[in-house]
C-alpha cells in the first residue's frame, strides 16, 4: 500500500505491510494464541494466507474505510505484529481496533503501544469513539485495553464468532477522543506476586480449573442458605464464574479468590471482595469453607488477609459483610478479625418468591483489623 | 416477502405508503426519539418507501417492513432491520403511529421480525439501541425478549443525548406468538417504564402549615437552592460543593432531569402554597437491588423545623412503595445530624444502627446513622 501515513509513536512504527513480511505474518498468525483469540484468521495459517492478506485482505480493509498496519520495530523495521481499524461506522465516527503480536514480541507492551499509537492517530483524524472487543478469557488483551486508556463498557452477548460457526460473548472496552490516554485506573489491582498468604492459608485468584470444586462448595445447603436469594447456583454459572475470574478482576466487578491450605496445597474454600460503593470506598466481603476445613480458623485467616489487601493495594476505606442474623459461626469469624456489628437491616436483601430477608451488617475499618 | 403473525402483517414498503409515513413522522415522539430527518418532508417519506428501502432489500444491508393491519391494510408502524452485517448481526429499529400505541402492536411486530431474522435470514444476534430515556422503546424491546446489556457512550443519536441503552436478542429467546413473555403488564419493569417514560409528576402532601407540592426543580428555584447550599448547616451535614455557585444549582437541576430519564432517581423540590422553594428531596434507586432506594434531603434555612419535611417524606415514600414498587427505603445521615434524624423518625423510619466511617465527607470519614422504612410500615 502506498499513500498511507507511517505512524511512529510509543516505541513502535506502524507501516504498511510489505512483501518481505510474509514469513513474519505466518509466524504471528499461525501461533496458537493468535489462532485462539483472532477468530478471523484461517486455520491452518500458511504462506498462502499471508500473501492473500498482503495482496487482497489488507487493501480491502483500507478500501472499506478501515486501517491495516504492520507493527514494526522502529530500529530494525522488522515486523512485530499487526494492528488495524475495522467495522468503521462513519455516522458515529466510530471504529473497532484489533491487533495480534508475534510470540517473540509478546510481554513487552507492543500491542498496548500500537493500540495507543493507532488510537491517537485515529482521534487526530476525526474518529470519536474506538471500541476494542475482547474474549472473556483473553485477559492479556484486556490488559492491553486498560493500558491504552480504554474503559470497560459492557458485555456484548454473542458478538464473537467461532471458526466452527458457534458464537460467544465479548467484552466491550471503549475509549472516546476526549478520554485521558491511560493507563485506565483499576479498582482491583493484581495481588502482589499473585498470592496473599500467612504461611498457613494462601489466597489466589480463582481459575478455570477450580470449577468443579467451586460448584461442590457453593451447592452445599449451608452455603446456599447464606446467599441472597438462597438459590443454588447452576453448573454453567459456576463454570463461567471461574473461567472469567481474571476478567472480573480487570473490569473491577469482583475479586474471587481460592483459599488453599499451605501445608498440603489442598483447596479449602473461597472468598470474594467487591466494591459496594466506589465513591465512599466501601467494599463487601464474602467467604465459604468446605466442611472438612472448618473449625481451624481458616476463614478468619482468609478474611484477615483479604481485608489487609483491601485496605492496602485496593484502597478501600471500609469493608462490610452482610450476614444471616442467625449465622453465629460467621459472626464469630468476623468479630475475630475486628469487624463490629453495626445494624440489623430489615428487608435489606431479596429472598425467595418475592420475600425480603433481614441482614445483620458487620463492618471493618482499617484501625479495627487484627 | 410478507410475514403475518399474531395479528400484524409485515410487508416491504410501497410507493403508496408515502403519505401515511409522512403523516406519522410528524409525530413529536417519533421526531424526538428516532433518527428521521427534521423537519420531515414529503420527499423524505417518498425516498424512504422507494429508493432507500428498495436498496436495503436489494443489497441485503437492511430489511425494512411496513407494519399493517391484516384486515384493513392500515399502516400501523415501521419495524425492521436498519442494518445487517456480514457477521450475522442485525440492528432493529421501529416506530409506531400515534393512534396505534398502547395495543402492543410493535411488540408483536418486533417478535415477528426477530423470529424471521433468525429462522429465514439465519442471523445470529439482534441488537437494539435507543437513546437513554426512551422507555417506550425499551419496554417494547424487553417484551420482544431483548436483554438490556448496558449503556453505550457517544452513540449516534439526535438531540445530543450522548448515551444509548443497548440490548441484545439471541436465537431461542424470542417469545412465542401470543405469549405474555417478559416485562408484561403489572411487572415491576413495565410499571417503572410507564412512570419514568412520562414527565416527572407532582406529588401532594399536607403539612401542619398547609398543603405542599412536591415537584421537579424549576428555574425559579435556583436562587433558593444556592442560598440553601451556602448555609453553614447544609455545608456541615451534606456533601454539596463548597463554595456553591449558581452553576452548581443548574448542574443539580440537570442531574435531576437526567436521573429521571434514566429511571435512576426522582429528584424533587418541596414547594409551599406560594410555590416557594422549601427543600430538595431525592429518592435514589439502588443500582444493585431494584426494590431498594435511599432518600436525601436539605431544607432552606427559613423553613426548618416546621413540619414540612416529615409530611413530604411520607408522601414521597408512599409514592415509592406504591408507584415504584419499592420494598425498603433507607435514610442515612452523619452522626449528630439530629434535625435530619428527627425528620426521618417523624416520617416513621426505624433507626437500625451506625455505619462507622460509612461516608466520605469533605475528605474525612464520618460515622453514619442508618434508618429504614418498609412498605409494610406505612400500611
Amino acid at each position: 500500500m502506498t499513500g498511507q501515513p507511517v505512524v511512529e509513536a510509543h516505541g513502535v512504527r506502524l507501516r504498511p505491510f510489505r512483501a518481505d513480511d510474509v514469513a513474519d505474518v505466518v509466524d504471528g498468525c499461525a501461533d496458537p494464541l493468535s489462532q485462539r483469540f483472532v477468530s478471523s484468521l484461517p486455520t491452518p495459517y500458511t504462506e498462502v494466507d499471508a500473501r492473500w492478506w498482503l495482496d487482497a485482505g489488507a487493501p480491502a480493509v483500507w478500501a472499506g474505510g478501515g486501517a491495516a498496519y504492520a507493527i514494526a520495530d522502529p530500529g530494525t523495521d522488522r515486523l512485530l505484529g499487526g494492528v488495524g481499524l475495522n467495522n468503521p461506522v462513519p455516522g458515529r465516527s466510530q471504529a473497532e481496533i484489533g491487533y495480534w503480536v508475534r510470540p517473540t514480541a509478546r510481554g513487552r507492551g507492543v500491542a498496548a503501544a500500537a493500540t495507543r499509537a493507532l488510537g491517537e492517530h485515529a482521534f487526530a483524524t476525526g474518529t470519536l469513539r474506538l471500541e476494542l472487543l475482547t474474549e472473556l478469557e483473553n485477559a492479556a488483551s484486556q490488559r492491553v485495553a486498560l493500558a491504552a486508556g480504554f474503559r470497560y463498557e459492557g458485555l456484548r452477548r454473542s458478538a464473537g464468532q467461532h471458526r466452527n460457526g458457534g458464537r460467544h460473548d465479548l467484552l466491550a472496552w471503549v475509549r472516546l477522543a476526549e478520554d485521558p490516554p491511560g493507563p485506565t485506573a483499576r479498582l482491583l489491582p493484581d495481588l502482589p506476586d499473585g498470592v496473599l498468604t500467612d504461611q498457613v492459608v494462601a489466597l489466589r485468584r480463582v481459575g478455570p480449573d477450580e470449577a468443579e470444586l467451586m460448584y461442590r462448595l457453593h451447592s452445599r445447603p449451608e452455603v446456599v442458605a447464606n446467599q441472597a436469594p438462597p438459590v443454588p447456583p447452576t453448573w454453567e454459572a459456576i463454570e463461567r464464574r471461574c473461567r472469567v475470574a481474571e476478567s472480573g478482576w480487570l473490569t473491577g466487578e469482583i475479586a474471587r479468590l481460592l483459599i488453599t491450605d499451605v501445608a498440603t496445597g489442598e483447596p479449602a474454600g473461597s472468598c470474594g471482595l467487591s466494591y459496594s460503593d466506589v465513591r465512599s470506598g466501601e467494599g463487601s466481603i464474602g467467604y465459604a469453607l468446605l466442611p472438612e476445613w472448618r473449625g481451624r480458623g481458616y476463614a478468619t485467616r482468609a478474611v484477615r488477609l483479604l481485608a489487609g489487601w483491601a485496605f492496602g493495594p485496593a484502597g478501600m476505606a471500609r469493608i462490610t459483610a452482610g450476614t444471616v442474623p442467625e449465622n453465629i459461626a460467621s459472626h464469630r469469624v468476623l468479630e475475630r478479625v475486628g469487624f463490629q456489628r453495626e445494624a440489623l437491616q430489615r428487608a435489606r436483601l431479596p429472598g425467595l418468591a418475592g420475600t425480603r430477608l433481614d441482614d445483620l451488617t458487620f463492618a471493618l475499618l482499617p484501625a479495627d483489623l487484627r | 416477502m410478507e410475514i403475518t403473525e399474531d395479528g400484524v402483517l409485515l410487508r416491504p414498503w410501497q410507493e403508496a405508503d408515502a403519505d401515511a409515513v409522512h403523516r406519522a413522522c410528524q409525530d413529536r415522539d417519533i421526531q424526538r426519539w428516532t433518527t428521521v430527518p427534521r423537519p420531515y418532508r414529503p420527499e423524505h417519506a417518498h425516498g424512504f418507501v422507494t429508493e432507500l428501502s428498495r436498496r436495503a432489500w436489494a443489497e441485503g444491508t437492511g430489511a425494512p417492513f411496513a407494519v399493517c393491519d391484516p384486515a384493513t391494510g392500515e399502516l400501523l408502524g415501521s419495524c425492521g432491520l436498519t442494518s445487517i452485517t456480514g457477521d450475522g448481526t442485525g440492528t432493529i429499529g421501529y416506530w409506531t403511529t400515534p393512534q396505534t400505541r398502547g395495543r402492543a402492536v410493535m411488540v408483536r411486530a418486533t417478535r415477528a421480525v426477530a423470529r424471521w431474522s433468525f429462522r429465514t435470514l439465519g442471523l445470529r444476534r439482534l441488537i437494539w439501541q435507543a437513546e437513554v430515556g426512551n422507555h417506550a422503546s425499551r419496554l417494547v424491546a424487553l417484551r420482544a425478549g431483548f436483554r438490556i446489556d448496558g449503556r453505550v457512550r457517544l452513540a449516534d443519536l439526535p438531540d445530543g443525548g450522548p448515551d444509548a441503552w443497548i440490548g441484545s436478542l439471541l436465537p431461542g429467546e424470542v417469545p412465542e406468538p401470543g405469549s405474555a413473555g417478559p416485562a408484561g403488564r403489572g411487572t415491576l419493569v413495565a410499571r417503572r417504564a410507564a412512570v419514568f417514560g412520562r414527565p416527572q409528576p407532582t406529588l401532594f402532601a399536607t403539612a401542619p402549615v398547609g398543603e405542599l407540592r412536591i415537584r421537579p426543580m424549576e428555574e425559579q428555584d435556583l436562587d433558593a437552592v444556592v442560598q440553601t447550599c451556602q448555609d453553614p448547616e447544609t455545608i456541615r451535614w451534606t456533601t454539596v460543593p463548597d463554595p456553591y455557585e449558581r452553576a452548581d444549582a443548574q448542574w443539580y437541576q440537570g442531574f435531576g432531569q437526567d436521573a429521571w430519564a434514566r429511571g435512576d432517581a426522582a429528584c424533587f423540590v418541596i414547594a409551599d402554597q406560594a410555590d416557594r422553594y422549601v427543600a430538595s428531596l431525592d429518592l435514589r434507586l439502588s443500582p444493585a437491588d431494584p426494590l431498594l432506594a435511599d432518600v436525601g434531603f436539605m431544607t432552606a434555612p427559613a423553613f426548618r423545623g416546621r413540619g414540612y419535611l416529615p409530611a413530604a417524606l411520607i408522601a414521597l415514600s408512599a409514592w415509592g412503595f406504591t408507584t415504584l414498587g419499592l420494598a425498603r427505603i433507607e435514610w442515612k445521615a452523619n452522626v449528630g445530624n439530629k434535625s435530619s434524624r428527627r425528620v426521618a423518625e417523624k416520617a416513621g423510619f426505624t433507626f437500625e444502627g451506625t455505619a462507622r466511617g460509612g461516608l466520605q465527607h469533605r475528605g474525612e470519614r464520618m460515622d453514619v446513622w442508618v434508618a429504614a422504612l418498609l412498605a409494610e410500615d406505612l400500611t
